[in-house]
């Protein structure tokens, strides 16, 4: 488990780099005879036409999708859908006015010539939204969580295969080049064997948005409710529990945990704090918990291994066992071959600005990497030019979203969920 | 586990502290090097001005507005300081501020209440330049209470002790160096402390003050201090370096004992 050597996860890895033009890790990537450097669409000339896209769900998070699709070279975006008409109003306020917009999916489907859709409706909508895109002959991306229930999930997949379609969910860490980094590192050893990851993601807000009028507070505050997501599980976990799985190159076996609403009593169905233990194959854990009472730690993906430790979202690495220093190691070396000879020390009295810590290690020493969130979509972009689905991301969508399921579960009948083997890919 | 030496490090009061000792490895000495690195951290604990909950925070919080007691053995490192600022002329001060300059240290301290009162509101203490010094004698305590006779301790590579014999030899060799000059001290049972200018950005930089003027130090030489007793190492390399010319005989004279080198 967790084999650095899978020849599934190198080919994976370098896949993702290729589409990404992720030089740090893999050098410079030939592709469609094109030398990728930096970002994923940098340096680049394309000799494929460009792929047409909708956008179905045009609320916050599916604007910022649009405005990051607008920049995309290879991408044209040719309308959007929503709903709800301030959402649609403000997605042609983004494209300026340059797309044609409608209120109902099947109708755009039906009329637009697309080559692929970008989903960033309410989780209980990804579904029928996605399934009907394959219907249609579309290439899907949707964003995280990839639905509501493991049955939409199951159906979804089945779907994308029979469509022989690109399926890529919303992880964007896959796609992130600090995270391909450490995933480098991870193959080469470098924080030896990892036997838990540890991960939190916490905030301070009330995650709700204004409502214009109360009947429309279930629509416009859907993560609130049971019905329609499982809060902090699908928006939040989710993520890290990819991440988890992408390390340890498996999936949970079973689940347990609790969670509560302890601070935002206001009417609210999900949990405003959750708290959980995936177990893996081989006794590895991932704790994780989210709240939204409290920001100060903020998030973090610590992978803890018997030569080091990962810290992720803080792109940190330390060794757990750091070489002597230069004085030592020369000690060392002169003692191992019986010699009896002075060393050499250069250090001077401590000053305030000569303090170290436990001397983490950067793995981008780069100040600045790309969005990862629009590095997914030129990637999936790039997919659907060449017209072949990723299984990997397939897999990696299905088995994120069907952990947070169960852990969902776990937490709200209070019990160990053991996760089905025909629910993990 | 099994190497032929035992080398353990640890991150303390923001430098790295080594410990090498010429025996294989055993579980016992990766004990007792845990054991060594918590009592040194208690100690951080206790005095750092960068701990919050440290006696030394809630002293420059508090004791200027009035009186604060404080523990035994804090009290006892207090005094401590005190008498060997009095010895080495005022040149070695942990406190800082404009009530601690020319002859006096800026602080009142009463045996038997056991308090503590700065004399000015700008009073602060810190033991940066004597910190290193104390964790090193826990280290050698612990190290001598196991029986262990030979042993090189490394600590931010400007505090070393020699303890016994080299596996190979009769003494722990060391090369001093600053810039092109270099000095060779042999350690057996003692230790050395240096202070000067530190590199930042590729360029010299001052970070000792003299306490009796409140200006930075910037000569380019390196002092180093050779004694049995890494405290009393630390104390001077500090003092040396920021007292002017005519004032270090007065140091070496109370401290007979100690052997100072100028790099």
């Amino acid at each position: 488990m967790g084999e650095d050597n899978n020849p599934g996860r190198r080919d994976f890895i370098g896949k993702i780099a290729a589409y990404t033009g992720s030089a740090l890790i893999l050098g410079g990537i030939g592709w469609a005879g094109t030398k990728l450097t930096g970002s994923a669409d940098s340096e680049v000339t394309y000799d494929g036409k460009l792929i047409k896209i909708g956008v179905v769900g045009t609320g916050s998070r599916g604007n910022y999708l649009l405005e990051l699709l607008l920049s995309v070279p290879i991408v044209e975006v040719v309308a959007i859908c929503d709903n709800y008409p301030p959402n649609l109003r403000q997605g042609l306020e983004i494209a300026k006015g340059k797309v044609r917009s409608y209120d109902n999916h099947l109708v755009m489907y039906e009329k637009e010539k697309l080559d692929a859709v970008v989903v960033a409706t309410p989780l209980h909508q990804h579904a029928p939204v996605v399934l009907d895109a394959f219907e249609a002959g579309f290439h899907v991306f949707c964003e995280k969580s990839m639905a509501r229930t493991v049955d939409d999930c199951v159906a979804m997949v089945k779907a994308s295969q029979v469509a022989g379609k690109v399926f890529q969910i919303g992880l964007q860490r896959m796609f992130d080049q600090n995270y391909l980094a450490f995933m480098q590192m991870l193959k080469n050893n470098q924080i030896g064997r990892v036997t838990q990851v540890r991960a939190y993601w916490h905030r301070n807000n009330d995650w709700r948005r204004p409502i214009p009028s109360p009947e429309l507070e279930r629509k416009i505050n859907w993560r609130l409710y049971n019905e329609y997501s499982c809060g902090l599980m699908t928006e939040l976990v989710a993520h890290h529990i990819q991440v988890a799985n992408w390390v340890l190159n498996a999936t949970p076996v079973k689940v347990m945990g609790s969670g509560s609403i302890n601070y935002w009593n206001d009417g609210r169905e999900v949990f405003d704090n959750v708290n959980l233990v995936y177990e893996y194959p081989g006794g590895i854990h991932l704790n994780c918990d989210s709240m939204i009472s409290n920001k100060h730690y903020g998030a973090e993906v610590q992978v803890l291994g018997d030569k080091g430790t990962f810290e992720m979202e803080s792109g940190l690495f330390y060794t757990e066992n750091p070489p002597p220093s230069p004085g030592i190691l020369q000690l060392i070396n002169t003692i191992e071959h019986g010699i009896f000879d002075a060393i050499n020390l250069q250090g001077t009295s401590w000053a305030p600005e000569l303090i170290i810590h436990d001397t983490p290690h950067y793995i981008n020493p780069r100040k600045h990497t790309p969005d990862s969130t629009r590095e997914q979509l030129v990637a999936f972009a790039r997919f659907v030019q060449k017209g072949q689905p990723v299984p990997e991301l397939v897999k990696h969508g299905f088995n994120t979203s069907v952990a947070t399921l169960y852990g969902d579960i776990a937490i709200k009948e209070n019990r160990i969920v053991t996760i089905p083997d025909e629910h993990r890919m | 586990m099994g190497t032929a030496h035992f080398y353990q490090s640890s991150f303390l009061m923001y430098s790295r502290f080594e410990l090498f000792i010429p025996v294989k490895e055993t579980v016992k000495l990766n004990l007792l090097f845990q054991q060594i690195v918590e009592k040194m951290g208690q100690l951080e604990n206790d005095i750092s001005k960068y701990s919050e909950r440290s006696e030394t925070s809630r002293l420059n919080i508090n004791a200027a507005k009035k009186p604060v007691k404080v523990s035994s053995s804090f009290f006892g490192l207090l005094q401590q300081c005190i008498e060997y600022n009095q010895k080495t002329g005022g040149y070695f001060n942990i406190c800082a501020g404009s009530g601690s300059q020319k002859d006096r240290m800026g602080i009142t301290i009463d045996k038997k209440t056991q308090t503590v009162y700065y004399e000015s509101a700008d009073i602060s203490i810190d033991f940066g330049a004597i910190g290193k010094g104390l964790a090193m004698e826990i280290a050698l305590k612990s190290l001598q209470n196991e029986g262990i006779v030979q042993a090189f301790i490394n600590f931010g590579e400007s505090s070393v002790f020699g303890l016994g014999m080299h596996p190979h030899g009769d003494c722990w060799p060391v090369n001093i160096i600053n810039g092109k000059n270099s000095l060779t001290l042999n350690l057996n049972n003692n230790g050395l402390s240096s202070s000067g200018l530190h590199t930042v950005n590729d360029e010299l930089t001052a970070h000792i003050f003299d306490p009796l003027t409140s200006q930075l130090v910037k000569r380019n030489e390196k002092i180093v201090v050779k004694s049995d007793s890494p405290v009393l190492a630390e104390v001077l390399s500090t003092a040396y370096y920021a007292a002017p010319d005519h004032k270090r005989n007065e140091i070496s004279y109370n401290f007979p004992d100690a052997e100072i080198y100028m790099l």
